[in-house]
Formats: C-alpha cells, structure tokens, sequence
C-alpha cells in the first residue's frame, strides 16, 4: 500500500511540474551554476558504488537530485520562453540564439524524465532483514498488478510531460510502479531518521551530548569542544536547508535549499577534524580537552542594583563585556527578577535593531564606522519596576505606578573586551603565532584527510568531488551525508547524533588517520591554551563604568544616586574585585533646611567562581558597603524617622548557583550594625532569580 | 568561477584566473589567519587591503587550489558573526555566506578551486 503511495507521489511530482512547466512557470529561476553544480553532483553519485544494504537510498538520492534538477531546467526553460517574447521584436538578431538554448533545455528535460522513468523501472532491490537502514522488503515486490493498476492511473502523463515531455508512455509509467521502491526513502525521510535514532542499529556505546539548542547558545560553557563542533555542524546545515534571513544582496546562501548537506571540507572541515579527534582520542588523556567542558569562568550579572527592593547584590558591577555585546548582537533585553523587583537592561541599538525586526544585513558590518553607534554601544539602560505597586499589587503590569527606578549607564573604559585598544598587540601577537600554528595543522590535517577524486587528465572538472582517504571514514561519511541529505532540517541533529553512534571505531581506521588526528589534537590543544592565557589576560583588565538611577518612591522623595563603579580581575582573571563610589541627592529638599545630599558610600565585593561537576558554574562573593547617611531617613509613607542619620556598615557572603540554562538562583545572608529604618543590629538572608531572555531568544535566532 | 559543490566550498575556476575571498566581521578589527597552498598568513584587518585575499590559479603551482581561512571569536559571550564572499575575475558566479560564531572559539572554511 505505501508502495503504491509513493508511486502516486512520483507521479505527481511529474505531472505537476510538466503542467507548470506548460503554463510558462517562472518563479525563482536558478541560475546556470546551481544547473551545473547539480548536474555535477548527479554524475558524481552515479558514479559512486553504495555499500551492501544501500543501493536503494542511493538511487533514490539520485532521483531527487534528478526530479530538482528537472525543476531547475523547466524554470530555466519558462524564463528564456518569456525572454524571447518580449525581445522577438526588438532584437530579432538574438532570436536564433535563445531559440536554440530552449531547445537544448528541452532536450535536456527529456533525457532528465526519461532517466527519472527508466530508473523508477530498475530492478526491485532485496532489503535485508533486521537491517533498519534497509528498503522495507515490501517494497521490493511490486507485482505486475501494482504495475498495471499505476499504468492506468497514469494515463495523463503524456498531458503531463507538458511542451518539454511528449516521451512518457503507459509502458514508462508501468515500468516505473514496479520499481518503485526506489523512492520508499524519500516519501519519509524522517522515519529513515527516527528508526536510527532509535538506536536500533547502534554500534556504539552513545555519546551523551547536549540538545544543540542549549549548546549553540552564546556564552554557555558547560558543554566540550566536541559537543560544540557536533551542534555547530548540526545548525550550520539546518540553517542552510531553512535559509538564511538577510537583505545582504552579497550573500548568495540565504535562500532555502532543503538538500543541504554535511561537508568534509567547506564550513564544517574543522568541526569534523574535532569530531574525528574526539572519537579516536577522547578517552585518552591528551584527548580529554575535546570532551570535557571548559573551566569555569566569572559570569555576567543582571541583577538590579541595591537600593531595589529584595535585591541579593550589594554592589553594582560594571559593564560587563557579556552584557553590552550579548544586548548588542542580539538586540535583545536582558532582565532580572528580585524579590518584587523585575529589572529590564538593554542597549539602544539593540532595541532598536529589534524593534526594527531587522534580520541581518550590511549595516551590521558598519556599525563599528559610526561614532554615533560606538557611543550607543557603551550606553545602556534600565527601567525597574516594583510589582508590589500599582492598583493590583503583587502582579507585574509594567504600568508608570510600578516603575521604581530608571538608569543610564556608560562604560568609559572596558578593558575586558578583547578587541580593546590595549589587547591589540597581544591580539596581533597571538594571530600571528599560535592563530598561523593552528591554521597550518588543520590545513595540514585537511590534505593530509582527504582528496580531490576525478582529477585524472581528460575527466570532467565538474565531476571532481572531495572524499576521506581513510575508506571506513569515506564510508561512514557518505552514509551519512546521504541520510543529511534527506532529513527534514527538523530531523538533522537525530539524524547526525545517531550516526555519530555509528563512527568507525578506531581499528577500523588507518593507522595514518590516527597519526593525523594525533598532530591535530596536539595543534588544537595548544591553540586553546594560548587562547586561555589571553583571555585570562584580559578578564584582568578594568571596567570604568557611571550610572546615574533615579528612585521613585510612592511617598517617600525622589532620589537621584550618581554612581561610579570600577572592576578589575586578580588572582590571574581568576576572581573579579569591584568597588563603587556614589553619592545620592533628593530630586528635591523635602523640607526647609535639609541637607540635599542624603547619602554617601563605599561598597566592594569579592567574586570567585568555580564549577561543580555535573551541575555547572557557581559564584561564590564577599562584599561589605559603608554608608553615611547626612540625613534623617524617609519612611515609605513619608514620615521622617528621627535619628536615623548615621554610619551604616553591612557585610554579605552570596552563592550563586546555576539553576537552568540562562537561569540562577543567588542566595545571600547579610550582617549589618543597623538598617537604615532602625537602629540595631540586623541579619537577613534573601534569594533572588535571575532570568536571561536572550538565552531564550538565541534559540529562536541563529545569530 | 563556477561552483562544483556549495557545501564543501569547492570551485573551478580557469588556469590564471583571479579569485578574491573577501571576509568581514560585525566586530572589527578582523581576526583571521589563512594557509593557501602551505603559505600561512594573518588577512590585513586594516588598510586598502583590509579583509582581502587574492588567489592567481596556477596550473603548472597547483591543481587543486586550496585555500583555509580560521575565524577566531575572541568574545565567549558570543555574538561574533563573519561574511565570507568569494569572486573570480571571469564570472560568471560569486559566492557569499554568513559564518555565526554561535558557541564557538574558533571555526574555519575549507576553500577548493579546481583550475580548468
């Protein structure tokens, strides 16, 4: 019965196409090189002798790839067609040409059909039992009924075959429902997919990688390199099969191509190296690198500052780099909840560019040109807003009644980014050695892997492809870019993680495979330690950062509080010191003869991270504020508490632990001599829940 | 230059032909190394030549051609985006891509031109 489905579907694809082709179909016209790039990839897999078991998948790669390249040829057809009608007139002399060029096209969709059609007429293929990868048996065993009723229901197929057919005859099409198990892979590739993700035919004990969604986010360290190279392959094809959103006219890979596939070479080569290395070398010990995640590192804070209601920080820290850029190149908010304090950060630019919808084009390679831009990419903001306010207290309304407090915050100086001024010799200095190494190893690795097949004097260049020396590699490759390139870009990572299962276990392989990836890993490993060492260089460089916040309060004075806050790492990029200075002003004297500045400190928090295996990176911190209070305080309803000026000193010890990916949970407990309300001595432990929206967004946006 | 295979990077381009591989970055400057047939480098992030890289295929030097360029995203927190274009001075194709950091260090493209 599927069988006969399919045989439907074939027909379909055929009539379709043959009937579009006669109304003069001229959507989305391919161009000469995607024609020929086609062309060269058909006679390269026709050339190519599929192992035992996949004969079937094979021609029915090659059947798609001959129904696209149909399609590709009548667009092309239909578009010189309406060419040559509205130049018959004007420039007769170029009339012959194109007259001759449509009917070459002809002649090459003939011979693309008739192909299609004796191929669907090939013999039935065996399938082997238990083998999923297999043909269903079935499908092998069309009977001449089956043939003979799809001969009936195919009747219109001379109608179909449009002005570029004519050839089709009911023996074709009799002959094509007997074999039609070449297309059983193809009606559902996704069932190919998720019968080997079942982990039936597993060889292998499985990988445990992550859900490429949480390993693909920007600034998640917990996964390996080896995880990262699978789930940077995985997207790279998906997003080439989905297409690429972009008004940039210079990018020529934005439209959807749902064959694409894995690649040895091109953007994915040194993903592969890694996945190779990882497999043969990763249990080792100088393999390890690969397959264990990174150390942990000092983490970004979103938190509001202290004056918010129920906050857990005692310090404000600075413009962190992660901040700024992640708003930046995501155009995306970052916000925090605390206590009843929900805070949104977030940079002009970015919101601009979001609001803007703006998919990526020109203007993000410009950017940098405009001084405009540099200094809005220094300035970012934030609105808090306290949910305990407002006509419905306890729940967020985002309403003006709720807004608690409102700042700007300027970065003057931000050492810790890496591309900053003071970092570009050792910036240079680093390309120029271990970035030249590393290139010359995988360039190295690369041809010492693979090679360029074809190149015999007399053969078509086009017919040239690029494989594996190693045969178990070539072999395990071509499967599996066989299976890519039939997955719906839904079904990719199934479909790779479950052949990554089915790698060529290291005595299947050369010894000069081995040898290679060894030179690789060792290249590879010192890369990643220079690379470190930079970074721990510059996680030691200072952040100069003002915030100015106005306070809003219900019946309490407005206040303004001008802030610096200055960062700096120690312990080598290791931990992270922070200090502020601010002073505070009432927005007006609440009464005659009152100071108007209400407050001076000094704050400084210790930040020390570290990794728990399993569970992720914590923040362990130290800090202690000191503030002189000039003026009695203010009470929420208003009242001034007498006596209530003063030295005010607290001390707080914090943990921050990793919750869900882009999610924390700190915990903190204070000591104080006094509060700013009453004059004893106070202990308090709060928690908070930071929340990172543009971890969730980078799920949805590939950049 | 024609494109043999758009997924491996693979083109053919005619013997003394030009081929310029273009790369920018979201984030200047630019941090990219190359090797073209053994010859390692840094691509200029400043000047006239910013970003650029030419290749003269040579037949009688080398057949294949190859070309690999290393995109380093010294930023962890991401973000980092490259574009690759690659043009040949007979046409008839030119060839553009994004390249995300996404969660990555380091990446690099594999370019093969085949000289006909």
């Amino acid at each position: 019965m599927r069988l006969k489905k399919l045989s439907v579907f074939i027909f379909v694809a055929l009539l379709l196409t043959g009937a579009l082709d006669a109304q003069g179909r001229q959507a989305g016209v391919p161009t000469d090189a995607e024609v020929e790039q086609l062309r060269a990839t058909i006679r390269r897999l026709e050339q190519t002798t599929p192992p035992p078991n996949y004969e079937a998948q094979h021609r029915h790669d090659v059947a798609a790839l001959r129904l696209s390249l149909r399609d590709k040829l009548q667009a092309q057809k239909a578009a010189l067609a309406a060419y040559l009608e509205s130049i018959r007139s004007a420039l007769p002399e170029r009339v012959p040409q194109i007259e001759k060029d449509i009917t070459n096209k002809e002649a090459e969709i003939k011979a693309v059909t008739d192909t299609l059609l004796s191929g669907l007429a090939a013999p039935p293929t065996t399938a082997t039992p238990g083998d999923d990868h297999a043909v269903d048996a079935s499908a092998g065993t069309g009977t001449p009924q089956d043939a003979g009723g799809t001969a009936g229901s195919g009747q219109a197929t001379p109608g179909g075959q449009g002005s570029s057919g004519g050839q089709g005859t009911s023996g074709g099409l009799a002959a094509a429902a007997a074999g039609v198990s070449l297309l059983q892979p193809a009606a559902n590739p996704q069932s190919t997919a998720g019968a080997i993700a079942s982990g039936g035919v597993a060889a292998q004990k499985q990988d445990k990688l992550g859900p490429c969604v949480e390993v693909n986010s920007p600034g998640t360290n917990q996964f390996s390199e080896y995880e990262r190279a699978v789930c940077r392959v995985v997207e790279l094809v998906r997003m080439r099969k989905v297409g690429t959103p972009t008004s940039d006219p210079d990018i020529t890979t934005s439209a959807p191509r749902p064959n694409a596939t894995i690649a040895i070479r091109g953007l994915q080569g040194f993903e592969f190296q890694q996945i190779i290395a990882a497999k043969l070398i990763g249990r080792e010990e100088r393999g390890k690198f690969l397959v264990e995640a990174e150390e942990a590192r000092t983490d970004k804070q979103v938190e509001g500052g202290p004056s918010n209601s129920g906050t857990t920080s005692l310090v404000v820290k600075g413009g962190a780099p992660s901040v700024l850029g992640f708003a930046v190149s995501n155009g995306a908010l970052v916000q925090s909840q605390s206590g009843t304090t929900v805070t949104f950060r977030g940079n002009p630019i970015g919101i601009i560019k979001l609001l803007n919808n703006k998919t990526f084009d020109e203007s993000y390679f410009e950017d940098e040109k405009d001084p405009t831009t540099r200094f809005l990419k220094k300035t970012s903001f934030s609105v808090s807003f306290n949910t305990d306010r407002g006509q419905t207290p306890g729940v967020f309304t985002a309403d003006k009644q709720q807004v608690s407090a409102y700042s700007v915050r300027y970065e003057f100086i931000n050492e810790r980014d890496p591309r900053h001024r003071s970092h570009q010799e050792a910036l240079a200095r680093f390309l120029a050695e271990e970035g030249v190494n590393l290139t010359g190893t995988i360039a190295q690795t690369m041809q010492a892997l693979t090679e360029v097949t074809g190149a015999e004097a007399g053969a078509n260049p086009l017919d040239r492809a690029i494989r594996f020396k190693d045969p178990a590699l070539q072999s395990w490759f071509q499967e599996t870019r066989a299976l890519i390139t039939a997955a719906a870009a839904g079904d990719v990572e199934a479909t790779f993680k479950s052949q990554l299962d089915k790698f060529p276990v290291d005595k299947q392989l050369t010894t000069e495979t081995r040898d290679i990836i060894d030179h690789f890993a060792e290249g590879f490993s010192g890369y990643l330690s220079a690379r470190n060492k930079l970074l721990d260089e510059i996680a030691k460089g200072k952040v100069i950062t003002f915030e100015y916040t106005n306070n809003r309060g219900v019946n309490a004075p407005d206040l303004s509080n001008f802030r610096f806050i200055a960062e700096t790492g120690i312990f080598g990029g290791k931990a992270d010191l922070t200090a502020n200075a601010s002073f505070t002003i009432f927005n007006s004297r609440p009464a005659a003869g009152t100071n108007r500045v209400r407050d001076f400190e000094f704050s400084g928090q210790l930040d020390k991270p570290f990794k728990v295996s399993g569970v992720g990176n914590f923040i362990f911190s130290f800090a202690g504020k000191y503030e002189r209070a000039l003026e009695n305080v203010t009470a929420l309803d208003g009242t001034v508490l007498p006596n209530t000026k003063g030295d005010i000193a607290v001390g707080q010890i914090k943990l921050t632990i990793p919750f869900l990916d882009g999610m924390k949970l700190p915990i903190s407990l204070s000591f104080a001599n006094r509060t700013e309300l009453v004059r004893e001595k106070e202990v308090r432990g709060n928690f908070g829940f930071t929340f990172d929206i543009d971890k969730i967004l980078a799920k949805f946006k590939p950049f | 230059m024609t494109i043999i295979d758009e997924d491996e990077l693979f083109f053919a381009g005619e013997n003394g032909e030009t081929i310029t591989v273009t790369v920018k970055s979201t984030t200047p400057p630019l941090l990219v190394n190359f090797d073209l047939d053994g010859q390692t480098g840094v691509i200029p992030s400043t000047g006239p030549q910013s970003g650029a890289l030419t290749v003269k295929l040579d037949q009688s030097k080398h057949d294949p051609s190859t070309l690999t360029l290393v995109f380093h995203f010294p930023n962890a927190s991401g973000g980092g985006l490259y574009k690759l274009i690659v043009t040949g001075s007979k046409g008839p194709t030119s060839f553009g891509t994004l390249i995300p950091q996404l969660n990555s260090k380091v990446t690099a493209a594999f370019l093969t031109f085949d000289v006909v």
